[in-house]
């Protein structure tokens, strides 16, 4: 099986604070891969990376190849559109569900599937009545799995999931899962995966671990990073 | 009335700074402490208008269609620097403050001079460039504020849009629709009140000089008209060409410096 993604000698950081040192990754397509570490040990800054919305105060070098190319030859707005980033807290926009839903076909100029919306609302636990529903009356699990549903619409080459069961409980998340393998099922689609819980790097096909490269509060790389905590920091 | 009539006397300039200091002494009474603002603003207003009084009244008597050029470059220098101030976060914000404010106001007054509502004399072509650009100047202000503002609050919900593969244009479609309607909101206001709660500058300054009052109106309406397409164009040009400013060369959102914000 070819490799999506080739990722060797990654280094990331600040002029004085180094929060990924050599870093190397091949992802092959249709693979299941985990990265595990603990607390700011930067598993969340490779995510962003791969999906390119990194904190551009961030000093990156190391080689990154997709499907056999050099990163830097794609348009950013293309590769995003096929390495999906999962938020560990994504903020919903608009004023309803489908605000959210249609946005993804928005940007590319195609008509909205609203009945498969409807359906992958319905396999998530959500009613189809969801899509009308306004945003603001949503629970922080109603809103994780509308999220998840707004960045796999149109099906992506890579799917990045930064702790997204972090707000369901055990219930919505084994359903949040089988949905998951369902959608992934008889595809090439490669994912990644950052979580808090062990249970959930069994779903994997393996699993790389990385260490903490530097001992600074998690204060202390937001202020040299610029990064919102809660999304730099995510195992807490 | 006869515009001869009019008794503007240093007396009677001294006899309404009395309502001044009835200002002073609410705010001394009610401890608002805006004594010292308010006796800034007078007298600041004061000296501005003194000075203009005097340079208009050569540029008038000059009637030198270059010097009449000079005093719109100075017009719109100095609004564009004013609306600087409220762009600090966005990168060239003073050219492309000046570039609104130029096209505005030139294109305007070029229009009106080609329809013959107004005729190419210093008199008359100062102070409505001085209207213009003063309008679009608000309109600019409002719209780089709003601009700023809402990248501010909406950060999270930009940068999920712009992983999720969108333009920096479509991330921001709804920031900039809104910061353009916040630029129109003095003007729309402004058009709403007309004639009913005020009696804008243009109206007064023709009635005072004894022109009919119907004049007056067709040349209010015609001004509104041209405030309502200054402060719309102005607000789009400063808005649409501001933007691309936050967003790096790769799309990524950079992060605003807190201290740029305005509010």
């Amino acid at each position: 099986m070819t490799n999506i993604i080739d990722i060797e000698h990654l280094k990331i950081g600040t002029d004085s604070l180094n929060i990924i040192e050599d870093f190397s990754l091949s992802l092959k397509k249709g693979e299941f891969v985990g990265i595990k570490g603990p607390s700011g040990s930067g598993k969340s800054t490779i995510l962003k990376y791969m999906a390119q919305i990194l904190n551009p105060n961030l000093k990156v070098s190391g080689d990154y190849q997709y499907q056999a190319q050099d990163i830097y030859d794609y348009e950013p707005t293309d590769i995003r559109k096929e390495i999906t980033y999962c938020f560990q807290s994504p903020s919903l926009f608009g004023q309803t569900v489908q605000d959210n839903l249609q946005f993804p076909f928005d940007i590319r100029g195609e008509e909205f599937e609203e009945e498969r919306a409807k359906q992958y609302l319905k396999e998530l636990d959500l009613a189809p009545d969801y899509l009308s529903k306004e945003i603001d009356t949503l629970s922080g699990g109603e809103k994780q799995r509308v999220a998840l549903i707004r960045n796999l619409m149109i099906q992506p080459k890579v799917i990045l999931l930064d702790e997204i069961s972090s707000a369901l409980d055990r219930n919505t998340r084994e359903i949040v899962w089988d949905w998951l393998k369902d959608y992934t099922k008889d595809t090439d689609i490669s994912m990644v995966l950052v979580t808090h819980l062990d249970e959930e790097y069994e779903q994997t096909d393996r699993v790389i671990e990385i260490e903490k490269t530097e001992d600074l509060s998690k204060k202390e790389q937001e202020e040299q990073t610029g990064d919102d905590p809660e999304e730099s920091e995510e195992d807490e | 009335m006869d515009a001869n009539a009019l008794q503007a006397t240093p007396l009677s300039i001294f006899l309404t700074f009395i309502l001044v200091v009835i200002s002073i002494s609410i705010s001394y009474k009610e401890k608002l402490k805006l004594e010292k603002d308010i006796v800034i603003a007078a007298v600041r207003a004061t000296v501005q208008l003194v000075i203009v009084g005097f340079v208009l009244r050569e540029v008038f008597q000059l009637d030198n269609n270059w010097v009449t050029f000079a005093m719109i470059a100075v017009i719109l220098l100095n609004a564009a620097w004013n609306s600087k101030q409220r762009g600090a976060a966005f990168d060239h914000s003073f050219l492309i403050s000046l570039f609104a404010l130029t096209l505005t106001t030139v294109g305007t007054l070029t229009l009106l001079v080609l329809i013959e509502a107004i005729k190419f004399q210093p008199s008359q072509i100062v102070p409505l460039a001085g209207t213009i650009a003063g309008n679009s100047m608000t309109a600019i202000g409002l719209s780089f504020s709003s601009l700023e503002n809402l990248y501010h609050d909406n950060q999270e919900k930009i940068l999920e849009k712009i992983a999720l593969g969108a333009t920096p244009r479509q991330a921001s479609q709804s920031i900039i629709k809104k910061s353009i309607s916040n630029g129109l909101i003095p003007i729309i206001d402004k058009a709403r009140a007309l004639g009913i709660v005020t009696f804008p500058g243009t109206m007064n300054g023709l009635l005072f000089a004894g022109v009919s009052p119907l004049i007056a109106v067709a040349y209010q309406i015609m001004i509104i008209f041209t405030q309502i397409s200054t402060a719309t164009l102005s607000s789009y040009l400063v808005t649409i060409l501001s933007y691309p400013s936050l967003f790096t060369d790769r799309a990524e959102l950079k992060n605003l410096p807190k201290e740029a914000n305005n509010e």
